[in-house]
């Protein structure tokens, strides 16, 4: 279970979203061009004929590409990792930012909806308006106003979308004092209705 | 030279599964589904054995 998916009482998750796959090739494009580069370049000088021909059948070769090969695979599986557990989740009460910067580096970031007063998406370049994904910015209001950003998102006017019809719903239930926090420590007799 | 070619592939393994057990922390821990769990470890450690038993082989032949 993600620790960030524990509902609160009378909470439902609306939706889950990753970063766009593209992301994740771009990120992954490095590892993957470093895992053949000694292949190419070792195919190249025996190709030419400044290195035997043989290397390749060398017990030396095979140690010295596997650890190479090794250490790509464990490259690219933090990047996978580090893609994996990015995500947003809009719940009816909230939105929650998860961004695995690095791989012991983790932000959370809890925007609640009736705090929420801006909403922007940014679409910038040609693969991104071609794939269909870009940033999405949320903005509180309030003394302290806080701005978190997801960037990469796959159709991020749906989640836009989304999240406005339901802060707008949860800034209504909260004006009426049918919100469902609130409801639910009404319940519990821990306030007056 | 076997000695040392058991080194470096008993070591690089051993780090290597160390730095697995790390990721496996984090996608257990962090909830990935178990598809993406079981899919990403299962490409990791056959990737990994599949390199150890090329590596063992080498050593051995150094022999």
């Amino acid at each position: 279970m993600i620790p960030e998916l524990r509902m609160r009482p009378g909470e439902q998750r609306l939706s889950i979203s990753r970063k766009h796959w593209f992301l994740f090739l771009q990120e992954a494009f490095s590892p993957l061009i470093a895992l053949l580069l000694p292949f190419l370049a070792v195919g190249f000088f025996v190709g030419s004929g400044i290195l035997p021909g043989t290397l390749f059948e060398s017990s030396f070769w095979v140690l010295f590409s596997s650890v190479w090969l090794l250490s790509c695979i464990a490259w690219l599986s933090t990047i996978w990792t580090n893609y994996i557990l990015d995500m947003i989740i809009v719940t009816t009460q909230r939105v929650i930012f998860v961004q695995q910067r690095l791989l012991f580096h983790r932000e959370v970031i809890t925007i609640h909806l009736e705090n929420e007063q801006n909403v922007t998406v940014e679409t910038e370049g040609i693969i991104a308006t071609l794939l269909g994904f870009g940033a999405l910015r949320v903005e509180t209001a309030g003394a302290l106003t806080e701005l978190a950003v997801f960037d990469g998102l796959p159709h991020p006017e749906q989640v836009k979308e989304q999240i406005l019809k339901q802060a707008a719903v949860c800034v209504k239930e909260h004006a009426e004092g049918r919100h469902p926090l609130l409801a639910h420590k009404i319940r519990q007799g821990s306030i007056e209705a | 030279m076997p000695t040392l070619g058991l080194f470096i592939t008993l070591g690089t393994f051993a780090l290597y599964c160390l730095y697995g057990c790390v990721l496996a922390y984090h996608w257990v821990r962090y909830g990935a589904s178990f598809r993406i769990i079981f899919l990403s470890f299962g490409t990791y450690a056959v990737s990994g054995f599949y390199l150890l038993f090329a590596m063992l082989a080498a050593t051995i032949s150094f022999s």
